[in-house]
């Protein structure tokens, strides 16, 4: 086989197989890249909550927490409750979290939900397993046989590796990556 | 070999798929957590299971847990990557290696210096105990990490070991009871 048609060849099947792969670490990547400003993870929302009337900790039971989750609309969401100390009550939800001070009658509730998508993303991108991780080591070797075969796709022209535009697109995405690692290190 | 290369990458897959959770391993000691502190030491790099409540999982990474009220730290591993949030409010069995991180003075000099550039510096996952987090601090801000150095200096002042240590379990396998 001609080298330039095998370059072909695994330019295109490897770019069609490891499509997804390249959407999951895309996304991830993008989310895990503005880790700072929000979480890539989970929809949080916080909440203070407030008691009616002042209740202490041996007059708590499970019907009590689940009454008290009825009136806040959180009917269902009980899970477990326990006491942390003896003047807090912590209320674990199926979607967050609810720590209530007994003397003050004031608390604070936390609701989590999986962000879509970039929750199953992350997963992915964190290496559930090793297996998970054999299988990322040859999408990135694909990768790089997917770019070095790019560089190759086009025979001639301004648009090939050797005409002016092909050669100064390779250059430029060289060279931006060296000085902003020149300008942060 | 291109026939191969599809098949090849699809088995690959499909195995990663099916990879087990559930490591086929068997501790040496079953431990509940309200004992842990007190039995980690006879075990470091010991297979144990240590039973407890997961009481708080951690947001932004999710590779850390925290069981019972002693808040015993669970670290993910290669077999277990991450912590499902829900988890929070379970009973759980974790099967893994107890590990001992040991801060003596010197640690904790070197931390110092770190935070006296100004730099952001990450709370090290060694002394990581969620108690700040737990009592509404910001975890990585300058002031809270020199706080907790000053208190780990007393608790060193105040031992004959020289060092303090701490204790978490590596964990290989998760099981809800």
């Amino acid at each position: 086989m001609k080298l330039r048609k095998l370059n072909y060849i695994l330019h295109r099947d490897l770019g069609y197989l490891f499509f997804g792969m390249s959407l999951i670490y895309a996304f991830s990547g993008i989310a895990l890249n503005h880790i700072r400003e929000w979480n890539p993870n989970y929809i949080i929302r916080n909440y203070t909550v407030t008691l009616h009337d002042t209740v202490t900790k041996d007059q708590i039971d499970k019907e009590w927490v689940v009454s008290m989750l009825n009136d806040l609309d959180l009917k269902n969401e009980y899970k477990k409750h326990y006491f942390p100390s003896s003047g807090v009550l912590k209320v674990f939800l199926y979607h967050g979290n609810l720590e209530i001070n007994l003397t003050t009658c004031k608390g604070a509730m936390e609701t989590i939900k999986k962000r879509p998508l970039f929750y199953q993303v992350n997963f992915l991108h964190y290496n559930p397993g090793v297996w998970w991780k054999w299988f990322s080591d040859i999408f990135c070797v694909a990768w790089i046989i997917i770019s070095i075969s790019g560089l190759f796709m086009i025979k001639s022209g301004k648009n090939s590796i050797t005409g002016w535009k092909g050669a100064l697109f390779t250059i430029a995405g060289i060279i931006i990556p060296l000085i902003l690692f020149l300008l942060y290190v | 070999m291109r026939g191969f290369l599809l098949p090849g990458l699809l088995l690959i897959l499909a195995l990663a798929g099916c990879q087990n959770r559930k490591a086929n391993v068997t501790p040496e000691a079953v431990i509940e957590v309200t004992d842990v502190f007190v039995k980690a030491p006879e075990f470091i790099d010991r297979l144990v299971e240590v039973d407890g409540m997961v009481v708080h999982v951690c947001r932004e990474s999710g590779k850390r847990l925290f069981l019972g009220d002693e808040h015993f730290k669970v670290l993910a591993s290669n077999q277990i990557g991450k912590f499902d949030v829900n988890l929070e409010g379970s009973d759980i069995k974790a099967t893994g290696y107890i590990r001992e991180e040991k801060i003596d003075e010197n640690y904790l000099d070197e931390w110092e210096q770190e935070l006296s550039t100004g730099a952001e510096v990450q709370l090290k996952e060694a002394v990581h105990t969620h108690e700040a987090e737990a009592a509404g601090q910001d975890e990585n801000a300058i002031s809270t990490q020199l706080s907790q150095i000053r208190g780990y200096r007393e608790q060193i002042a105040a031992g004959t070991q020289g060092y303090i240590s701490f204790y978490s379990l590596e964990v290989i396998k998760i099981e809800e009871k």
